[in-house]
Protein backbone atom coordinates (compact mmCIF):
# COMPACT_ATOMS: atom_id res chain seq x y z
CA UNK A 1 0.00 0.00 0.00
CA UNK A 2 2.95 2.33 0.49
CA UNK A 3 3.65 2.42 -3.25
CA UNK A 4 0.19 3.89 -3.74
CA UNK A 5 1.05 7.13 -2.00
CA UNK A 6 4.26 7.74 -3.91
CA UNK A 7 2.80 7.32 -7.38
CA UNK A 8 0.31 10.17 -7.92
CA UNK A 9 2.50 12.08 -10.34
CA UNK A 10 2.88 8.98 -12.52
CA UNK A 11 -0.87 8.35 -12.55
CA UNK A 12 -1.91 11.92 -13.21
CA UNK A 13 -1.88 11.89 -17.01
CA UNK A 14 -3.53 8.47 -17.50
CA UNK A 15 -6.27 9.49 -15.07
CA UNK A 16 -7.45 12.25 -17.40
CA UNK A 17 -6.73 10.18 -20.50
CA UNK A 18 -8.81 7.23 -19.34
CA UNK A 19 -11.82 9.47 -18.81
CA UNK A 20 -11.17 11.32 -22.07
CA UNK A 21 -10.96 8.02 -23.94
CA UNK A 22 -14.36 6.94 -22.61
CA UNK A 23 -15.74 10.35 -23.57
CA UNK A 24 -14.38 9.97 -27.10
CA UNK A 25 -16.01 6.54 -27.40
CA UNK A 26 -19.30 8.11 -26.34
CA UNK A 27 -18.93 10.97 -28.81
CA UNK A 28 -18.29 8.52 -31.65
CA UNK A 29 -21.42 6.58 -30.65
CA UNK A 30 -23.66 9.63 -30.48
CA UNK A 31 -24.63 10.29 -34.08
CA UNK A 32 -26.37 13.60 -33.43
CA UNK A 33 -23.40 15.04 -31.58
CA UNK A 34 -21.00 13.73 -34.18
CA UNK A 35 -22.93 15.33 -37.03
CA UNK A 36 -23.03 18.65 -35.18
CA UNK A 37 -19.31 18.46 -34.52
CA UNK A 38 -18.17 17.30 -37.94
CA UNK A 39 -20.61 18.50 -40.59
CA UNK A 40 -21.44 21.96 -39.24
CA UNK A 41 -17.90 23.31 -39.40
CA UNK A 42 -17.42 21.94 -42.92
CA UNK A 43 -20.66 23.54 -44.03
CA UNK A 44 -19.82 26.95 -42.63
CA UNK A 45 -17.20 28.06 -45.25
CA UNK A 46 -19.71 27.25 -47.97
CA UNK A 47 -22.18 29.66 -46.39
CA UNK A 48 -19.70 32.44 -47.06
CA UNK A 49 -19.21 31.37 -50.64
CA UNK A 50 -21.87 33.75 -52.11
CA UNK A 51 -20.16 36.65 -50.32
CA UNK A 52 -16.82 35.75 -51.87
CA UNK A 53 -18.37 35.18 -55.30
CA UNK A 54 -19.77 38.70 -55.28
CA UNK A 55 -16.16 39.75 -55.74
CA UNK A 56 -15.56 40.90 -52.18
CA UNK A 57 -12.00 41.69 -51.16
CA UNK A 58 -10.41 39.67 -48.36
CA UNK A 59 -11.01 42.72 -46.16
CA UNK A 60 -14.74 42.58 -46.73
CA UNK A 61 -14.60 38.95 -45.71
CA UNK A 62 -12.68 39.81 -42.56
CA UNK A 63 -15.69 40.04 -40.29
CA UNK A 64 -17.19 36.97 -41.86
CA UNK A 65 -14.06 34.95 -41.23
CA UNK A 66 -14.20 35.65 -37.48
CA UNK A 67 -17.90 34.79 -37.39
CA UNK A 68 -17.16 31.54 -39.18
CA UNK A 69 -14.76 30.39 -36.49
CA UNK A 70 -16.96 31.63 -33.65
CA UNK A 71 -19.90 29.66 -35.04
CA UNK A 72 -17.68 26.59 -35.42
CA UNK A 73 -16.49 26.86 -31.81
CA UNK A 74 -20.06 27.35 -30.64
CA UNK A 75 -21.19 24.14 -32.26
CA UNK A 76 -18.16 21.91 -31.74
CA UNK A 77 -17.20 23.00 -28.26
CA UNK A 78 -19.97 24.98 -26.58
CA UNK A 79 -23.14 23.21 -27.68
CA UNK A 80 -21.52 19.80 -27.82
CA UNK A 81 -20.10 20.07 -24.31
CA UNK A 82 -23.29 21.57 -22.92
CA UNK A 83 -25.20 18.46 -24.07
CA UNK A 84 -22.45 16.18 -22.82
CA UNK A 85 -22.22 17.69 -19.34
CA UNK A 86 -26.00 17.65 -18.94
CA UNK A 87 -26.19 14.03 -20.14
CA UNK A 88 -23.42 12.93 -17.76
CA UNK A 89 -25.11 14.69 -14.89
CA UNK A 90 -28.49 13.10 -15.73
CA UNK A 91 -26.88 9.65 -15.84
CA UNK A 92 -25.20 10.40 -12.47
CA UNK A 93 -21.81 9.85 -14.09
CA UNK A 94 -20.47 13.13 -12.70
CA UNK A 95 -21.71 12.19 -9.23
CA UNK A 96 -19.99 8.81 -9.44
CA UNK A 97 -16.69 10.18 -10.73
CA UNK A 98 -16.71 12.73 -7.94
CA UNK A 99 -16.78 9.94 -5.37
CA UNK A 100 -13.52 8.55 -6.73
CA UNK A 101 -9.95 9.70 -6.75
CA UNK A 102 -10.20 12.22 -9.59
CA UNK A 103 -10.30 15.90 -8.74
CA UNK A 104 -13.30 17.95 -9.82
CA UNK A 105 -11.18 19.71 -12.41
CA UNK A 106 -9.96 16.39 -13.85
CA UNK A 107 -13.51 15.07 -14.20
CA UNK A 108 -14.82 18.16 -15.98
CA UNK A 109 -11.62 18.76 -17.93
CA UNK A 110 -11.36 15.20 -19.22
CA UNK A 111 -14.91 15.42 -20.54
CA UNK A 112 -13.90 18.45 -22.60
CA UNK A 113 -10.85 16.82 -24.20
CA UNK A 114 -12.55 15.06 -27.15
CA UNK A 115 -14.53 18.18 -28.09
CA UNK A 116 -11.37 20.30 -28.00
CA UNK A 117 -9.51 17.74 -30.13
CA UNK A 118 -12.34 17.67 -32.67
CA UNK A 119 -12.32 21.47 -32.64
CA UNK A 120 -8.59 21.55 -33.40
CA UNK A 121 -8.94 19.12 -36.29
CA UNK A 122 -12.05 20.73 -37.71
CA UNK A 123 -10.59 24.23 -37.55
CA UNK A 124 -7.63 22.99 -39.57
CA UNK A 125 -10.01 21.41 -42.09
CA UNK A 126 -12.10 24.58 -42.24
CA UNK A 127 -9.06 26.74 -42.77
CA UNK A 128 -7.72 24.44 -45.47
CA UNK A 129 -11.09 24.55 -47.20
CA UNK A 130 -11.47 28.31 -46.87
CA UNK A 131 -8.21 29.33 -48.49
CA UNK A 132 -9.05 28.03 -52.00
CA UNK A 133 -12.80 28.38 -51.62
CA UNK A 134 -12.88 31.98 -50.43
CA UNK A 135 -9.62 32.94 -52.16
CA UNK A 136 -7.95 33.91 -48.92
CA UNK A 137 -4.25 34.62 -48.48
CA UNK A 138 -2.13 32.54 -46.09
CA UNK A 139 -2.32 33.72 -42.45
CA UNK A 140 -0.03 36.71 -41.78
CA UNK A 141 0.53 36.07 -38.04
CA UNK A 142 -0.14 32.36 -37.52
CA UNK A 143 0.75 32.55 -33.80
CA UNK A 144 -1.90 35.21 -33.19
CA UNK A 145 -4.43 33.07 -35.04
CA UNK A 146 -3.56 29.97 -33.02
CA UNK A 147 -3.64 31.80 -29.68
CA UNK A 148 -6.97 33.40 -30.54
CA UNK A 149 -8.60 30.12 -31.53
CA UNK A 150 -7.07 28.14 -28.66
CA UNK A 151 -8.23 30.65 -26.04
CA UNK A 152 -11.54 30.94 -27.84
CA UNK A 153 -12.03 27.17 -27.66
CA UNK A 154 -10.96 27.10 -24.01
CA UNK A 155 -13.39 29.84 -22.93
CA UNK A 156 -16.27 27.79 -24.38
CA UNK A 157 -15.71 25.08 -21.73
CA UNK A 158 -16.64 27.15 -18.63
CA UNK A 159 -19.39 28.81 -20.66
CA UNK A 160 -20.84 25.37 -21.42
CA UNK A 161 -20.55 24.40 -17.73
CA UNK A 162 -22.28 27.58 -16.61
CA UNK A 163 -25.11 27.01 -19.08
CA UNK A 164 -25.38 23.41 -17.84
CA UNK A 165 -26.42 24.85 -14.46
CA UNK A 166 -29.65 26.17 -15.97
CA UNK A 167 -30.24 23.13 -18.19
CA UNK A 168 -32.18 20.23 -16.75
CA UNK A 169 -32.19 17.85 -19.70
CA UNK A 170 -30.30 17.26 -22.93
CA UNK A 171 -33.42 18.34 -24.84
CA UNK A 172 -33.57 21.60 -22.89
CA UNK A 173 -30.02 22.36 -24.05
CA UNK A 174 -31.43 23.17 -27.48
CA UNK A 175 -33.14 26.17 -25.89
CA UNK A 176 -30.76 27.15 -23.10
CA UNK A 177 -27.86 27.40 -25.55
CA UNK A 178 -29.62 30.10 -27.58
CA UNK A 179 -29.04 33.26 -25.49
CA UNK A 180 -25.29 32.81 -25.34
CA UNK A 181 -25.10 31.77 -28.99
CA UNK A 182 -27.04 34.91 -29.98
CA UNK A 183 -24.82 37.17 -27.88
CA UNK A 184 -21.64 35.58 -29.24
CA UNK A 185 -22.80 35.85 -32.85
CA UNK A 186 -23.58 39.53 -32.25
CA UNK A 187 -20.19 39.87 -30.57
CA UNK A 188 -18.53 38.40 -33.64
CA UNK A 189 -19.77 41.49 -35.42
CA UNK A 190 -21.66 39.94 -38.27
CA UNK A 191 -25.25 39.93 -37.03
CA UNK A 192 -25.72 43.66 -36.44
CA UNK A 193 -24.26 46.61 -38.32
CA UNK A 194 -22.10 47.85 -35.47
CA UNK A 195 -21.31 51.17 -37.22
CA UNK A 196 -24.99 52.08 -36.83
CA UNK A 197 -25.07 51.28 -33.11
CA UNK A 198 -24.51 53.74 -30.25
CA UNK A 199 -21.03 54.08 -28.82
CA UNK A 200 -21.80 52.37 -25.46
CA UNK A 201 -23.22 49.37 -27.27
CA UNK A 202 -20.12 48.97 -29.39
CA UNK A 203 -17.93 49.14 -26.29
CA UNK A 204 -20.05 46.55 -24.54
CA UNK A 205 -19.93 44.24 -27.53
CA UNK A 206 -16.15 44.52 -27.64
CA UNK A 207 -15.83 42.58 -24.37
CA UNK A 208 -18.21 39.77 -25.33
CA UNK A 209 -15.97 36.66 -25.55
CA UNK A 210 -16.48 36.30 -29.29
CA UNK A 211 -15.27 39.83 -30.04
CA UNK A 212 -11.63 39.15 -29.13
CA UNK A 213 -11.79 35.84 -31.02
CA UNK A 214 -12.89 37.72 -34.14
CA UNK A 215 -10.24 40.39 -33.57
CA UNK A 216 -7.46 37.83 -33.20
CA UNK A 217 -8.61 35.81 -36.23
CA UNK A 218 -8.66 38.97 -38.36
CA UNK A 219 -5.32 40.15 -37.03
CA UNK A 220 -3.74 36.72 -37.31
CA UNK A 221 -5.00 35.93 -40.75
CA UNK A 222 -5.20 39.27 -42.55
CA UNK A 223 -3.03 41.48 -40.34
CA UNK A 224 -5.68 44.24 -40.23
CA UNK A 225 -7.90 45.83 -37.59
CA UNK A 226 -11.66 46.30 -37.65
CA UNK A 227 -11.38 49.35 -39.89
CA UNK A 228 -9.23 47.50 -42.41
CA UNK A 229 -6.00 49.33 -41.49
CA UNK A 230 -2.84 47.22 -41.49
CA UNK A 231 -1.40 46.37 -38.06
CA UNK A 232 2.32 45.69 -37.88
CA UNK A 233 5.28 45.51 -35.50
CA UNK A 234 4.72 45.86 -31.77
CA UNK A 235 1.10 46.89 -32.34
CA UNK A 236 0.40 43.24 -33.18
CA UNK A 237 1.66 42.10 -29.78
CA UNK A 238 -0.14 44.86 -27.92
CA UNK A 239 -3.39 43.87 -29.62
CA UNK A 240 -2.70 40.19 -28.93
CA UNK A 241 -2.14 40.90 -25.22
CA UNK A 242 -5.26 43.07 -24.90
CA UNK A 243 -7.58 40.64 -26.70
CA UNK A 244 -6.11 37.58 -24.96
CA UNK A 245 -6.61 39.42 -21.69
CA UNK A 246 -10.36 39.63 -22.33
CA UNK A 247 -10.54 35.90 -23.11
CA UNK A 248 -8.44 34.98 -20.08
CA UNK A 249 -10.61 37.17 -17.86
CA UNK A 250 -13.75 35.40 -19.10
CA UNK A 251 -12.11 32.01 -18.59
CA UNK A 252 -11.05 32.91 -15.05
CA UNK A 253 -14.51 34.24 -14.23
CA UNK A 254 -16.10 31.10 -15.66
CA UNK A 255 -13.78 28.74 -13.82
CA UNK A 256 -14.40 30.61 -10.57
CA UNK A 257 -18.16 30.37 -11.04
CA UNK A 258 -18.01 26.68 -11.92
CA UNK A 259 -15.80 25.89 -8.92
CA UNK A 260 -18.32 27.61 -6.64
CA UNK A 261 -21.67 26.84 -8.14
CA UNK A 262 -21.54 23.91 -10.55
CA UNK A 263 -24.44 21.46 -10.17
CA UNK A 264 -23.02 17.95 -9.98
CA UNK A 265 -26.32 16.18 -9.49
CA UNK A 266 -29.71 16.42 -11.19
CA UNK A 267 -32.28 18.51 -9.38
CA UNK A 268 -34.51 16.34 -7.21
CA UNK B 1 -4.02 -6.84 8.59
CA UNK B 2 -5.72 -10.18 8.47
CA UNK B 3 -7.84 -10.14 11.59
CA UNK B 4 -10.10 -7.84 13.52
CA UNK B 5 -8.20 -5.68 15.95
CA UNK B 6 -9.31 -2.83 18.13
CA UNK B 7 -7.48 -0.39 15.88
CA UNK B 8 -10.23 2.02 14.70
CA UNK B 9 -10.16 2.90 11.00
CA UNK B 10 -13.22 5.11 11.04
CA UNK B 11 -14.06 7.27 13.99
CA UNK B 12 -16.94 9.72 14.30
CA UNK B 13 -17.41 11.89 17.34
CA UNK B 14 -20.55 13.92 18.06
CA UNK B 15 -21.22 13.87 14.34
CA UNK B 16 -24.24 15.86 13.25
CA UNK B 17 -25.63 16.79 9.92
CA UNK B 18 -28.31 19.37 9.32
CA UNK B 19 -30.07 20.13 6.06
CA UNK B 20 -31.35 23.61 5.36
CA UNK B 21 -31.28 26.60 7.66
CA UNK B 22 -33.48 28.30 10.21
CA UNK B 23 -36.98 27.02 10.79
CA UNK B 24 -37.02 24.69 7.78
CA UNK B 25 -33.86 22.93 8.79
CA UNK B 26 -33.83 19.25 9.53
CA UNK B 27 -31.37 17.46 11.75
CA UNK B 28 -30.67 14.21 9.91
CA UNK B 29 -27.78 13.03 12.08
CA UNK B 30 -27.74 13.94 15.76
CA UNK B 31 -24.52 13.76 17.80
CA UNK B 32 -23.51 10.36 16.53
CA UNK B 33 -20.52 8.49 17.92
CA UNK B 34 -19.16 5.59 15.94
CA UNK B 35 -16.03 3.50 15.79
CA UNK B 36 -15.27 1.01 13.06
CA UNK B 37 -12.30 -1.28 13.57
CA UNK B 38 -9.82 -2.63 11.11
CA UNK B 39 -10.89 -5.88 9.47
CA UNK B 40 -14.47 -5.95 10.67
CA UNK B 41 -17.74 -5.90 8.77
CA UNK B 42 -19.83 -3.16 10.32
CA UNK B 43 -23.55 -3.06 9.57
CA UNK B 44 -25.43 0.23 9.66
CA UNK B 45 -29.15 -0.40 9.90
CA UNK B 46 -32.14 1.81 10.20
CA UNK B 47 -35.50 2.65 8.74
CA UNK B 48 -35.81 4.93 5.74
CA UNK B 49 -34.99 8.44 6.90
CA UNK B 50 -33.10 7.24 9.96
CA UNK B 51 -29.98 9.02 8.73
CA UNK B 52 -27.96 6.08 7.39
CA UNK B 53 -27.13 7.57 4.02
CA UNK B 54 -26.52 11.01 5.54
CA UNK B 55 -24.06 9.41 7.96
CA UNK B 56 -22.46 7.30 5.27
CA UNK B 57 -21.90 10.32 3.01
CA UNK B 58 -19.95 12.03 5.76
CA UNK B 59 -17.88 8.92 6.54
CA UNK B 60 -17.16 8.53 2.82
CA UNK B 61 -15.98 12.13 2.60
CA UNK B 62 -18.69 13.11 0.13
CA UNK B 63 -20.22 15.65 2.48
CA UNK B 64 -19.02 17.87 5.27
CA UNK B 65 -20.58 17.31 8.69
CA UNK B 66 -22.50 20.21 10.27
CA UNK B 67 -20.88 19.46 13.60
CA UNK B 68 -18.52 17.01 15.26
CA UNK B 69 -15.56 15.29 13.70
CA UNK B 70 -14.79 12.31 11.51
CA UNK B 71 -11.50 10.65 10.88
CA UNK B 72 -10.75 7.87 8.41
CA UNK B 73 -7.25 6.36 8.50
CA UNK B 74 -6.50 9.29 10.80
CA UNK B 75 -7.44 11.88 8.17
CA UNK B 76 -10.40 14.15 7.55
CA UNK B 77 -12.16 12.30 4.70
CA UNK B 78 -13.58 15.51 3.25
CA UNK B 79 -10.65 17.88 3.37
CA UNK B 80 -7.91 15.28 2.96
CA UNK B 81 -9.72 13.25 0.32
CA UNK B 82 -6.54 12.77 -1.67
CA UNK B 83 -5.06 10.79 1.19
CA UNK B 84 -8.19 8.81 1.96
CA UNK B 85 -9.79 8.08 -1.42
CA UNK B 86 -7.04 5.82 -2.82
CA UNK B 87 -7.52 3.50 0.16
CA UNK B 88 -11.30 3.31 0.13
CA UNK B 89 -13.89 1.91 -2.26
CA UNK B 90 -17.51 2.82 -2.30
CA UNK B 91 -20.65 1.45 -3.78
CA UNK B 92 -23.35 4.02 -4.31
CA UNK B 93 -27.03 3.29 -4.46
CA UNK B 94 -27.44 4.50 -8.01
CA UNK B 95 -25.41 3.41 -11.05
CA UNK B 96 -23.87 6.45 -12.66
CA UNK B 97 -22.60 4.90 -15.86
CA UNK B 98 -22.91 6.39 -19.36
CA UNK B 99 -25.68 4.38 -21.07
CA UNK B 100 -23.76 4.00 -24.33
CA UNK B 101 -20.64 2.39 -22.89
CA UNK B 102 -20.31 -1.37 -22.46
CA UNK B 103 -19.86 -2.88 -19.03
CA UNK B 104 -16.14 -3.42 -19.65
CA UNK B 105 -15.65 0.10 -21.03
CA UNK B 106 -17.41 1.65 -18.06
CA UNK B 107 -15.29 -0.33 -15.64
CA UNK B 108 -12.13 0.57 -17.59
CA UNK B 109 -13.11 4.23 -17.43
CA UNK B 110 -13.46 3.89 -13.67
CA UNK B 111 -10.22 1.97 -13.13
CA UNK B 112 -8.31 4.58 -15.15
CA UNK B 113 -8.96 6.98 -12.29
CA UNK B 114 -7.62 4.66 -9.57
CA UNK B 115 -4.19 4.60 -7.99
CA UNK B 116 -4.04 0.82 -7.67
CA UNK B 117 -6.41 -0.57 -10.30
CA UNK B 118 -7.03 -4.30 -10.62
CA UNK B 119 -7.40 -5.84 -14.11
CA UNK B 120 -10.86 -5.17 -15.55
CA UNK B 121 -11.44 -8.78 -16.67
CA UNK B 122 -10.57 -10.13 -13.24
CA UNK B 123 -12.98 -7.79 -11.45
CA UNK B 124 -15.78 -8.52 -13.93
CA UNK B 125 -15.24 -12.22 -13.32
CA UNK B 126 -15.48 -11.69 -9.59
CA UNK B 127 -18.92 -10.10 -9.86
CA UNK B 128 -20.01 -12.66 -12.46
CA UNK B 129 -20.32 -10.17 -15.32
CA UNK B 130 -17.74 -11.62 -17.72
CA UNK B 131 -20.41 -12.80 -20.11
CA UNK B 132 -21.88 -9.30 -20.21
CA UNK B 133 -18.58 -7.44 -20.67
CA UNK B 134 -19.44 -6.32 -24.21
CA UNK B 135 -23.03 -5.35 -23.45
CA UNK B 136 -24.06 -1.70 -23.34
CA UNK B 137 -25.06 -0.39 -19.92
CA UNK B 138 -28.46 0.54 -21.35
CA UNK B 139 -29.13 -3.17 -22.02
CA UNK B 140 -28.04 -4.45 -18.61
CA UNK B 141 -30.65 -5.43 -16.04
CA UNK B 142 -30.95 -3.54 -12.76
CA UNK B 143 -29.22 -6.37 -10.92
CA UNK B 144 -26.36 -6.40 -13.42
CA UNK B 145 -25.83 -2.66 -12.97
CA UNK B 146 -25.72 -3.23 -9.21
CA UNK B 147 -22.99 -5.81 -9.74
CA UNK B 148 -21.08 -3.36 -11.92
CA UNK B 149 -21.42 -0.87 -9.06
CA UNK B 150 -19.88 -3.46 -6.79
CA UNK B 151 -17.14 -4.11 -9.35
CA UNK B 152 -16.21 -0.41 -9.28
CA UNK B 153 -16.17 -0.42 -5.49
CA UNK B 154 -13.66 -3.26 -5.31
CA UNK B 155 -11.63 -2.39 -8.44
CA UNK B 156 -9.10 -0.32 -6.52
CA UNK B 157 -8.29 -3.09 -4.03
CA UNK B 158 -9.51 -0.93 -1.15
CA UNK B 159 -8.63 -1.36 2.52
CA UNK B 160 -11.95 0.16 3.48
CA UNK B 161 -15.13 -0.56 1.58
CA UNK B 162 -18.47 1.21 1.91
CA UNK B 163 -21.39 -0.78 0.56
CA UNK B 164 -24.70 1.07 0.48
CA UNK B 165 -27.42 -1.57 0.14
CA UNK B 166 -25.25 -3.84 -2.01
CA UNK B 167 -27.83 -6.54 -2.66
CA UNK B 168 -30.97 -4.46 -3.19
CA UNK B 169 -32.49 -5.49 -6.52
CA UNK B 170 -30.44 -8.66 -6.87
CA UNK B 171 -32.02 -12.03 -7.53
CA UNK B 172 -31.42 -14.68 -4.82
CA UNK B 173 -28.54 -16.30 -6.71
CA UNK B 174 -26.68 -13.02 -7.30
CA UNK B 175 -27.34 -12.11 -3.72
CA UNK B 176 -25.74 -15.32 -2.51
CA UNK B 177 -22.72 -14.59 -4.72
CA UNK B 178 -22.46 -11.06 -3.38
CA UNK B 179 -22.44 -12.48 0.13
CA UNK B 180 -19.65 -14.87 -0.81
CA UNK B 181 -17.70 -12.01 -2.33
CA UNK B 182 -18.15 -9.86 0.79
CA UNK B 183 -17.00 -12.74 2.98
CA UNK B 184 -13.98 -13.29 0.74
CA UNK B 185 -13.08 -9.59 0.95
CA UNK B 186 -13.37 -9.74 4.71
CA UNK B 187 -11.09 -12.78 4.75
CA UNK B 188 -8.54 -10.73 2.81
CA UNK B 189 -8.63 -8.17 5.61
CA UNK B 190 -10.86 -5.54 4.03
CA UNK B 191 -12.81 -3.42 6.50
CA UNK B 192 -16.39 -3.18 5.30
CA UNK B 193 -19.15 -0.76 6.23
CA UNK B 194 -22.48 -2.08 5.05
CA UNK B 195 -25.98 -0.66 5.00
CA UNK B 196 -28.83 -2.96 4.22
CA UNK B 197 -32.56 -3.41 4.44
CA UNK B 198 -32.16 -7.14 4.80
CA UNK B 199 -31.76 -8.10 8.42
CA UNK B 200 -30.64 -11.63 7.56
CA UNK B 201 -27.85 -10.03 5.53
CA UNK B 202 -26.69 -8.00 8.49
CA UNK B 203 -27.03 -11.01 10.78
CA UNK B 204 -24.90 -13.29 8.65
CA UNK B 205 -22.30 -10.77 7.44
CA UNK B 206 -21.80 -8.14 10.12
CA UNK B 207 -19.39 -8.59 13.02
CA UNK B 208 -20.89 -5.58 14.70
CA UNK B 209 -23.80 -3.37 13.85
CA UNK B 210 -25.51 -0.17 14.79
CA UNK B 211 -29.20 0.53 14.46
CA UNK B 212 -30.06 4.14 13.72
CA UNK B 213 -33.34 5.81 14.48
CA UNK B 214 -34.12 9.49 14.00
CA UNK B 215 -30.49 10.42 13.48
CA UNK B 216 -29.12 8.58 16.49
CA UNK B 217 -27.56 5.20 17.12
CA UNK B 218 -30.02 3.48 19.44
CA UNK B 219 -28.34 0.05 19.57
CA UNK B 220 -24.81 -0.98 18.84
CA UNK B 221 -22.71 -4.11 19.20
CA UNK B 222 -22.62 -7.70 17.97
CA UNK B 223 -25.93 -9.27 17.00
CA UNK B 224 -25.97 -11.10 20.34
CA UNK B 225 -25.28 -7.87 22.23
CA UNK B 226 -27.96 -5.96 20.35
CA UNK B 227 -30.52 -8.68 20.91
CA UNK B 228 -29.53 -9.17 24.55
CA UNK B 229 -31.93 -7.53 26.94
CA UNK B 230 -34.63 -7.46 24.35
CA UNK B 231 -37.81 -9.29 25.39
CA UNK B 232 -38.99 -12.46 23.72
CA UNK B 233 -42.60 -12.51 22.73
CA UNK B 234 -45.52 -14.90 23.03
CA UNK B 235 -48.75 -14.23 21.20
CA UNK B 236 -51.82 -16.41 21.43
CA UNK B 237 -55.61 -16.23 21.20
CA UNK B 238 -57.25 -17.07 24.56
CA UNK B 239 -61.00 -17.28 25.27
CA UNK B 240 -62.42 -13.92 26.32
CA UNK B 241 -64.14 -15.09 29.50
CA UNK B 242 -61.81 -17.92 30.36
CA UNK B 243 -59.98 -18.54 33.59
CA UNK B 244 -57.54 -15.99 34.96
CA UNK B 245 -54.04 -16.08 33.51
CA UNK B 246 -51.29 -17.64 35.56
CA UNK B 247 -48.45 -15.52 36.97
CA UNK B 248 -45.79 -14.93 34.32
CA UNK B 249 -42.23 -13.62 34.37
CA UNK B 250 -43.03 -11.21 31.56
CA UNK B 251 -45.73 -8.59 31.19
CA UNK B 252 -49.00 -9.67 29.60
CA UNK B 253 -51.10 -7.32 27.52
CA UNK B 254 -53.57 -7.38 24.70
CA UNK B 255 -52.28 -6.84 21.21
CA UNK B 256 -53.96 -4.87 18.45
CA UNK B 257 -55.62 -8.04 17.12
CA UNK B 258 -57.13 -8.84 20.51
CA UNK B 259 -54.68 -11.64 21.19
CA UNK B 260 -52.74 -12.07 24.37
CA UNK B 261 -49.33 -10.51 23.96
CA UNK B 262 -46.61 -11.42 26.47
CA UNK B 263 -43.18 -9.79 26.51
CA UNK B 264 -40.76 -11.74 28.59
CA UNK B 265 -37.14 -12.13 29.48
CA UNK B 266 -37.71 -15.83 30.09
CA UNK B 267 -39.40 -17.37 27.11
CA UNK B 268 -38.98 -20.98 28.24
CA UNK B 269 -40.48 -20.47 31.69
CA UNK B 270 -43.44 -18.42 30.52
CA UNK B 271 -44.20 -20.72 27.63
CA UNK B 272 -44.10 -23.68 29.96
CA UNK B 273 -46.45 -21.91 32.43
CA UNK B 274 -48.88 -20.98 29.67
CA UNK B 275 -48.95 -24.48 28.20
CA UNK B 276 -49.53 -26.01 31.62
CA UNK B 277 -52.32 -23.50 32.29
CA UNK B 278 -53.97 -24.28 28.97
CA UNK B 279 -53.82 -28.00 29.59
CA UNK B 280 -55.15 -27.67 33.10
CA UNK B 281 -58.19 -25.72 31.87
CA UNK B 282 -58.61 -27.64 28.66
CA UNK B 283 -58.02 -24.56 26.52
CA UNK B 284 -56.79 -24.86 22.96
CA UNK B 285 -54.10 -22.24 22.40
CA UNK B 286 -55.00 -21.06 18.92
CA UNK B 287 -52.43 -19.33 16.78
CA UNK B 288 -49.71 -19.76 19.37
CA UNK B 289 -46.65 -17.88 18.29
CA UNK B 290 -43.55 -17.81 20.48
CA UNK B 291 -40.46 -15.97 19.36
CA UNK B 292 -37.08 -15.53 20.90
CA UNK B 293 -35.74 -12.01 20.57
CA UNK B 294 -34.05 -11.57 17.20
CA UNK B 295 -32.47 -8.76 15.27
CA UNK B 296 -35.74 -8.50 13.40
CA UNK B 297 -37.83 -8.09 16.54
CA UNK B 298 -35.43 -5.49 17.91
CA UNK B 299 -35.43 -3.66 14.61
CA UNK B 300 -39.19 -3.70 14.22
CA UNK B 301 -39.70 -2.42 17.73
CA UNK B 302 -37.29 0.44 17.11
CA UNK B 303 -38.85 1.18 13.73
CA UNK B 304 -42.31 1.17 15.33
CA UNK B 305 -41.03 3.73 17.82
CA UNK B 306 -42.01 1.62 20.82
CA UNK B 307 -39.68 2.67 23.61
CA UNK B 308 -36.51 1.96 21.66
CA UNK B 309 -34.10 2.18 24.57
CA UNK B 310 -35.99 0.16 27.16
CA UNK B 311 -34.55 -3.30 27.49
CA UNK B 312 -35.82 -5.43 30.37
CA UNK B 313 -33.92 -5.06 33.64
CA UNK B 314 -33.18 -8.80 34.09
CA UNK B 315 -29.93 -9.92 32.57
CA UNK B 316 -29.87 -13.62 33.43
CA UNK B 317 -31.31 -16.59 31.59
CA UNK B 318 -30.97 -14.99 28.21
CA UNK B 319 -32.67 -16.43 25.18
CA UNK B 320 -30.42 -16.95 22.23
CA UNK B 321 -31.15 -15.17 18.98
CA UNK B 322 -32.55 -17.13 16.11
CA UNK B 323 -30.06 -17.56 13.33
CA UNK B 324 -30.75 -16.49 9.75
Amino acid sequence: MTTATTAPTVRRAPRVLGLARAELTLLLRNRMQLVTALLMPIAVPFLFLPLARQGGTPESLAAGLGTMFVVALLFIVYYNLLSTYVARRQDLVLKRLRTGESSDAAVLGATAVPALLVAAVMILVMSALSIPLLELPLPRNPLVLVVGLALGAAVMVPLALMTANITRTVEAAQVTCLPLMAVLVIGAGAALPLEMMPEWFVRLIAVVPSAPITELVRLGWLGIDADGAAVTGTAVWTALAAQSGILLAWSALGVWFVAQHFRWEPRG
Amino acid sequence: MATTTTDPIVRAEALSRRYGRGRDSHLAVDALDLEIRRGEVFGLLGTNGAGKTSTLEVLEGLARPTGGSVSVFGHDPYRERRRVRPRQGLMLQNGGFPADLTAAEALRMWTSTLTTPRPVAEVLEEVDLSSRAGTRISSLSGGEVRRLDLACAIAGDPELLFLDEPTTGLDPESRARAWELISALKARGTTIVLTTHYLDEAESLADRLAIMHQGRVVREGTVAEVVAGHPSRIRVAVPEHGPALPALVGAAGTGGDGRLDVRTSDLTADLFTLLGWAREHGIALEGLDARAASLESVFLEIAGGESPAAPLPETDDRTTPIGA
